[in-house]
């Protein structure tokens, strides 16, 4: 055991005593650095490690004494959009955009055209110069999301699943599960909508469990994009399957059965 | 930190970013579906943080507004939306935790005190345990210091220090806590797999 930990810098007891809040992501950055350092090199504490994250993996979406009230949530909502509806006044014909405007306008006269000329056009400028990096990082930032997207099915250690239900315009779905990075991407299409308060939840089926794996919703077209993160060993799973939830998503199904797939030969 | 049950990195942030920039531009049906797609993550942070259903409500309303006026700071290359909404949640939520400190030890009587310390009390806890898998009995049935410093940690996402710093107590006990906790978590999952063995 010590040879296997001499390139960690913290002992074995000290690490397996912090896994627990490692697994929580509760340490400070250098401590958790170390802890994980040890963890990879020491099998007892990638088992214990592992098993208090699947703990943790079976925990429902909301703390489980409390559940967001659904009547409550809409108030908040209705509150919300009438708030902002009220708020909402184009920038430019604003009182203090007004005035600052004529204060400006003013003091461009009395500065004279010529400068002025060159003023506006630094200003159009420079407006332009944040407009196109905000657009470049936005770009950057969708890049990267599609990138990481592609990655997760199109790998050679990447499974693909059909999932199906009966029915006129029943919706379908693909379940693409990268082994290597325990990565799985749901792509559906023709979803109805869910009622207030619910939302679809997935669900990752072995011989004796059923896993949450997350809620989502569709979009207004009926499709949907959803990844979750979960490491499963390939013989373990027998099935995947959506059904319709509470929008806090739960802990074991209850709602009716919207999709399902069988993972044999997957 | 994966976490399964709730979206993760990547997960429809191509119309997260559509939503945030359209709330930027004014439109109040992009709060709306933000909203939805959203409050069930926030108030998780919340109720974790703060405890109260009451305060957690209103924080998830502050949340929210904040997000709406604030839009257009909103940088796509510097995070995801996910990671931008929930870190409002957690600041709104540490803040009311702060006054809601300063307002216990302002106030002399102890009654309410005590209701805010449980706010949940063993009948409900029976209720619910009856309802729910192996593991969230065993968090159920964790004494509640141990409980909430998992819970504000798991939902919360705080650290251990910011939990000492916002529950003022000691770093070390925090620790204690959170050991002892998991501790009886993973003894859980350890039973149901033997039990399903």
């Amino acid at each position: 055991m010590n040879n296997l930990h001499a390139r960690s810098s913290m002992n074995h007891d000290d690490a397996f005593a912090e896994l627990g809040a490692l697994a929580l992501g509760a340490l400070d950055a250098e401590t958790s650095k170390n802890v994980e350092a040890h963890a990879n090199s020491c099998p007892v504490c990638t088992s214990e490690l592992r098993a208090l994250r699947e703990a943790l993996s079976e925990l429902p979406a909301t703390p489980p004494e409390f559940s967001f009230n659904s009547s409550h949530s809409s108030d908040i909502r209705s509150r919300l959009v009438s708030r902002a509806q009220e708020t909402r006044t184009p920038s430019r014909t604003s009182t203090p955009w007004r005035t600052l405007a004529m204060a400006a306008s003013l003091a461009l006269a009395a500065l004279g055209f010529g400068y002025a000329r060159e003023r506006a056009k630094r200003t159009e400028v420079e407006g332009l110069y944040t407009q196109r990096l905000a657009e470049s990082q936005e770009l950057r930032a969708l890049v990267a999301d599609k990138e990481s997207r592609i990655a997760a099915i199109t790998g050679p250690s990447v499974a693909v699943m059909e999932m199906s239900a009966t029915g006129i315009n029943a919706p379908t779905a693909r379940m693409f599960w990268d082994r290597a990075t325990n990565r799985w991407t749901v792509f559906a299409h023709g979803l109805a909508q869910p009622k207030a308060g619910r939302a679809y939840e997935l669900w990752l089926v072995t011989a004796d469990k059923k896993i949450p794996a997350g809620v989502f919703k569709p979009s207004k077209d009926g499709s949907a994009v959803f990844a979750a993160t979960y490491a499963l060993r390939p013989e373990d799973l027998k099935a995947i399957a959506v059904t319709d939830e509470p929008e806090a998503g739960v802990s074991a199904p209850t709602g009716s059965m919207i999709l399902l797939g069988s993972a044999a030969g997957s | 930190m994966p976490r399964i049950g709730k979206p993760d990195v990547g997960t429809l942030s191509l119309d997260d970013i559509r939503l945030v920039r359209e709330m930027a531009n004014g439109q109040s049906s992009a709060l709306s579906q933000f909203y939805d797609r959203w409050a069930g993550d926030v108030y998780a942070v919340c109720i974790a943080i703060v405890r109260l259903e009451q305060d957690a409500e209103e924080i998830v309303e502050e949340v929210f507004w904040q997000a709406w006026n604030q839009a257009s700071r909103f940088d796509a290359a510097r995070g995801q939306v996910r990671q931008w909404i929930t870190n409002i949640a957690r600041s709104r939520a540490l803040d009311r935790l702060k006054s809601v400190k300063r307002r216990r030890e302002e106030s002399l009587d102890a009654a309410p005190l005590a209701i805010m310390a449980d706010p949940v009390n063993a009948s409900d806890d029976l209720i619910l345990a009856e309802r729910a898998s192996q593991v969230t009995q065993a968090l159920l049935a964790l004494p509640q210091a141990q409980r909430e410093v998992v819970e504000m940690a798991y939902y919360g996402g705080l650290s251990q220090a910011e939990i000492a710093q916002s529950t003022g107590e000691p770093l070390g006990t925090i620790k204690t806590r959170t050991r002892l906790g998991m501790q009886k978590l993973r003894e859980c999952m350890g039973e149901s797999k033997e039990a399903h063995a």
